[in-house]
């Protein structure tokens, strides 16, 4: 009896956590919401973009997806999250000319310092981050401005422009209608390129996106392996290469196993004797045969690690074939 | 008490724009000496974390609204006029002391005296955030190493206060963004009429 009664205050608790874990936040227009640290308002009473706070939160890193960073209520404000939806669009106007809607999340490492942001707008057109890649740079707006540097801290052409501040850690991006800031602030345990492995994470989130936020610029992947398609919609190309969930590789007889602790986030994939060892927000990844600098960097999605899908596939003796949008997977 | 508060709760950002925008003539000119709105809803809401503009117009609120004095905010030449290099500075917030090169630094003023949540001198004396510092004394040999172009000309010259606002921010303006949401509060560098 005692069992029985156990088993049903267990499940009651599942089914509690489940709720609370699957639970989405509603904000219809013209309302605020504060619910887990989120703060989450919708301005479109009259005009929107017909995005969603679920849309915009598909747009960034989970709160536990950064090892090494906690996503706490900041102290004096009480979330972690801003979440605001068609700014301007309580106001009359033309179409969508002029709304924006924008997502601010805060991390912070241990306790308060350093503080990582991550922030992304969606305007109604590309002149909007054009023009706030304007004001970045204008000495006027930004008193740093002669400090920024164009390009990425790699050199690798991330989004349609890429714009840095080294001594900030601060990486902005423009990609359509969207712009993004990735900022940690402060070393040591941070650097450029753990910003920009980031930043990369973000541009795969917004190619990705439900709502189709680039249009149809972006152009599918179909991966056969064993000639079955596998991964629809999560395997697509980063400025020319190939990146993937892990996952994908599980049907060419690839074994995965996951070390995923507060500080760091692993995988160690294994094939026929040969192996790979790879970490969120790494630019390399370990090998049988040892080190290897990735062309992409590896960054986790909805609970997996995305790798560069060639140079992971031929470490574990998987030949990759191209032709077009298809990518096949022979294993040998 | 506020300057000491305010940079150690706050996060610089390194230099960039962040929760203000200049006041322009409407014709898409910004005057070298334009005053601003201060957006302190999103300021607040994003973790006090913004540029020199945000922590002196924040400081400006925090004195005035208490009655302390008739505080202002204050730049250190007219905007387009200059850049210097920094003496080494410890910003408020995470990064780390560094020198670094700025087109212009804005401040908060009382008289000829200085308060600046922002930074605090390391080179400079006294250590720590400035607080009612000798504007063109100590606080210049605090935080200025050298001219790269233009001059120390704090400006404009008699101060300005900002316009405090709770709304949304406007988009950055430009000849090709001309239908932004400039209407009525806030506008950007470039922005044409409202």
């Amino acid at each position: 009896m005692k069992d029985i009664n156990l088993l049903t205050v267990l499940a009651s608790l599942l089914m509690a956590w489940l709720y609370l874990v699957g639970q989405t936040i509603s904000v219809p227009p013209g309302t605020e919401v504060r619910q887990g640290g989120i703060l989450a308002r919708n301005k479109g009473t009259v005009r929107s973009l017909g995005l969603t706070a679920q849309d915009m939160l598909d747009l960034i890193y989970a709160e536990d997806e950064i090892p090494g960073f906690d996503c706490v209520p900041h102290p004096l404000t009480g979330h972690h999250t801003v979440i605001d939806l068609d700014i301007w669009g309580d106001r009359p106007g033309k179409g969508q000319e002029g709304i924006y809607s924008r997502i601010l999340r805060m991390w912070n490492l241990h306790t308060r310092n350093p503080r990582l942001d991550i922030e992304c707008w969606i305007y109604s057109s590309p002149e909007g981050p054009k023009s706030w890649f304007q004001a970045l740079l204008d000495p006027r707006a930004s008193s740093a401005s002669t400090m920024f540097r164009r390009g990425s801290y790699s050199g690798l052409p991330l989004g349609d422009a890429c714009l840095r501040l080294p001594h900030a850690n601060a990486l902005f991006f423009r990609l359509g209608s969207i712009g993004v800031r990735a900022q940690v602030f402060g070393p040591p345990e941070s650097d450029g390129l753990f910003v920009e492995a980031l930043a990369w994470g973000i541009e795969y989130r917004i190619r990705l996106h439900p709502k189709r936020l680039l249009g149809m610029a972006q152009k599918p992947v179909t991966l056969l392996v064993t000639n079955k398609p596998f991964g629809q919609g999560k395997v697509i190309s980063l400025a020319g290469v190939t990146v993937a969930p892990l996952s994908t590789l599980e049907p060419a007889q690839v074994a995965l196993e996951t070390k995923r602790t507060k500080m760091e986030w692993m995988v160690t994939a294994r094939r026929n004797g040969q192996w790979v060892k790879v970490k969120a927000f790494s630019w390399e990844m370990e090998t049988d045969k040892g080190k290897v600098k990735l062309e992409r960097p590896v960054f986790p999605y909805k609970g997996e690690l995305v790798v560069p899908l060639r140079q992971v596939s031929e470490a574990l003796g998987i030949s990759v074939q191209q032709k077009g949008q298809t990518i096949a997977l022979l294993p040998k | 008490m506020l300057t000491q508060r305010l940079w150690e709760n706050g996060e610089y950002n390194g230099g960039y724009t962040a929760y203000t925008r200049y006041v322009c003539d409407g014709q898409g000119n910004c005057p070298s000496d334009a005053s601003e709105y201060f957006y302190l809803k999103k300021f607040i809401e994003s973790g006090f974390q913004g540029q020199c503009n945000d922590f002196a117009d924040f400081l400006v609120c925090l004195i005035n609204s208490i009655g302390a004095f008739q505080s202002l905010s204050q730049r250190t030449h007219p905007l387009g006029s200059g850049a210097f290099r920094t003496q080494v500075i410890d910003p408020a917030g995470s990064l780390q002391p560094d020198s670094v090169d700025w087109s212009y630094h804005q401040f908060c003023i009382h008289g000829n005296d200085v308060w600046d949540g922002c930074l605090a001198f390391v080179t400079g004396s006294p250590a720590g955030p400035p607080k009612k510092l000798s504007r063109d004394t100590i606080y210049y040999d605090g935080l200025v190493a050298y001219y790269i172009f233009g001059a120390w000309n704090p400006s404009p010259p008699s101060g300005f206060i900002p316009g405090v606002y709770a709304l949304e921010l406007p988009q950055w303006c430009s000849q090709t963004n001309r239908n932004a949401p400039c209407r009525g509060t806030g506008y950007g560098p470039n922005c044409p009429s409202p």
